[in-house]
């Protein structure tokens, strides 16, 4: 009776106020099947780690802080191996007939560069900062593997804003797409030429991307090999139980892990912050950013190319795969019915899932460089 | 009400001042050479993409 009666007096405001958000991503996950696979486990992990009884030595705490070590902290274990099971996902096709698809990735990446800068004004340690940036990757994966690697203080809150607003995709793009364009422009016909890729040249692409990351970035050889080889598995024609285990067995294990060790970093004391509010607002600036870039660029090359582009398309540069090109397919059915732009936004899509983690890649040589680490 | 926007004043002045130039001197300098290094290996991968498939092509 006197246990119970000490764990009702170790409730805190805080605790309930995890507990509510914990329960918010919860319902989001359930209600609004907001990408449930990991606001879910989060969202219980929030609950969790801020139970008064989980401080008091019960194992708990001590289990989800041993993943977060194993997992997160050494050298990002869960992450890298989720990018196998990404690589073995993704369909390089619609990239590889039409390469220069990859400029859009690029050019989305511009809302990290300049989340960085808005950063800088509010957190004195450039660290903070430039994991912050990285949510504007949309991409879980390298959020954790660069604010890991920065080993940033804020690594539960920008978590929960990297998830969550890829889980908003469909929510923050819309008005961005159609406050950037004309109707017009909505309304180009892009024409799929479906031409051939041989199966070496799907073979081969895995390879040389990583070789060339590997030269330019170093620091995101270990995303970039991870995500070429779950795609080398996927490609190779011979491996094909293996890539059915890393697209689904592999993935969803990790997925589970990753959600509840997330939720180590979401203790009251550590989230419960006005810094944490702020690195929403900023996530938030860096895809709207992210989605002006891409769209940005289209306008531009149709200045000076005679096959117009819609613009659409450079919004799904933001990588967020596939949810960007569904939304960019999705408006351009809205404005008209029979513009199909799907394999055009998947491709922008996949080729900002590369540029997204050579800009993880980038910001790691940069930020270590001029801090020495 | 007058003490209260004084108040705010100071905060947005205080905000400023405490603006560490150094950190926003690098920022900008990795948004340039971030932003350059993107679009150096985004056309090194094009252009070796156009090769294989030239190379590949059936």
């Amino acid at each position: 009776m006197e246990i119970l009666y000490q764990n009702l007096s170790n409730i805190e405001l805080q605790h309930v106020i995890m507990w509510v958000i914990g329960g918010i991503l919860i319902y989001l996950a359930i209600a609004k099947e907001m990408e449930p696979t990991l606001l879910l486990p989060m969202g219980f992990g929030a609950i969790l780690v801020n139970l008064p009884i989980a401080e008091a030595d019960s194992g708990v705490q001590a289990v989800i802080d041993f993943l977060f070590k194993i997992g997160i902290d050494s050298h990002e274990l869960f992450p890298l191996l989720l990018f196998v099971g990404i690589g073995a996902m993704i369909d390089f096709e619609p990239l590889l007939t039409n390469p220069k698809l990859m400029l859009f990735g690029a050019a989305a990446q511009f809302g990290i560069f300049f989340t960085l800068l808005m950063a800088s004004f509010f957190f004195p340690e450039l660290k903070d900062a430039a994991s912050i940036a990285i949510i504007g990757a949309a991409d879980g994966p390298t959020s954790i593997f660069v604010a890991g690697q920065l080993q940033s203080n804020y690594i539960g809150a920008i978590m929960v804003a990297a998830y969550s607003y890829m889980a908003l995709v469909p929510l923050v793009q819309p008005p961005i797409i159609k406050l950037c364009t004309t109707k017009k422009e909505r309304l180009i016909r892009m024409p799929y030429k479906g031409k051939k890729v041989s199966k070496l040249t799907k073979i081969l692409f895995p390879i040389v991307v990583t070789v060339i990351v590997a030269l330019v970035a170093p620091d995101a050889v270990a995303l970039i090999g991870f995500l070429m080889f779950g795609n080398l598995i996927r490609e190779c024609g011979v491996l094909n139980s293996l890539s059915d285990t890393a697209q689904n067995v592999l993935a969803n294990l990790i997925t589970i892990f990753l959600g509840i060790t997330i939720a180590a970093r979401m203790k009251a004391e550590d989230f419960l912050q006005w810094q944490t509010l702020l690195i929403m607002g900023l996530g938030l600036v860096a895809f709207i950013v992210d989605t002006f870039g891409g769209i940005m660029l289209a306008k531009i090359m149709n200045l000076f190319s005679k096959e117009k582009i819609n613009p659409m398309i450079g919004a799904a540069g933001i990588s967020a795969f596939p949810m960007s090109a569904r939304v960019v397919h999705k408006l351009g059915l809205e404005e008209d019915s029979s513009n199909f732009l799907l394999m055009h936004s998947i491709g922008v899509n996949v080729s900002g899932q590369i540029a997204s983690v050579i800009a993880g890649g980038l910001i790691l040589a940069l930020v270590k460089g001029i801090l020495g680490m | 009400m007058h003490e209260f926007i004084m108040n705010i004043g100071r905060a947005v002045i205080n905000f400023f001042c405490s603006i560490d130039t150094a950190n926003l001197t690098d920022a900008v300098s990795i948004m340039g050479i971030g932003m350059l290094g993107i679009f150096i290996v985004t056309g090194v991968i094009i252009l070796t993409v156009l090769l294989l498939n030239k190379l590949f092509s059936r």
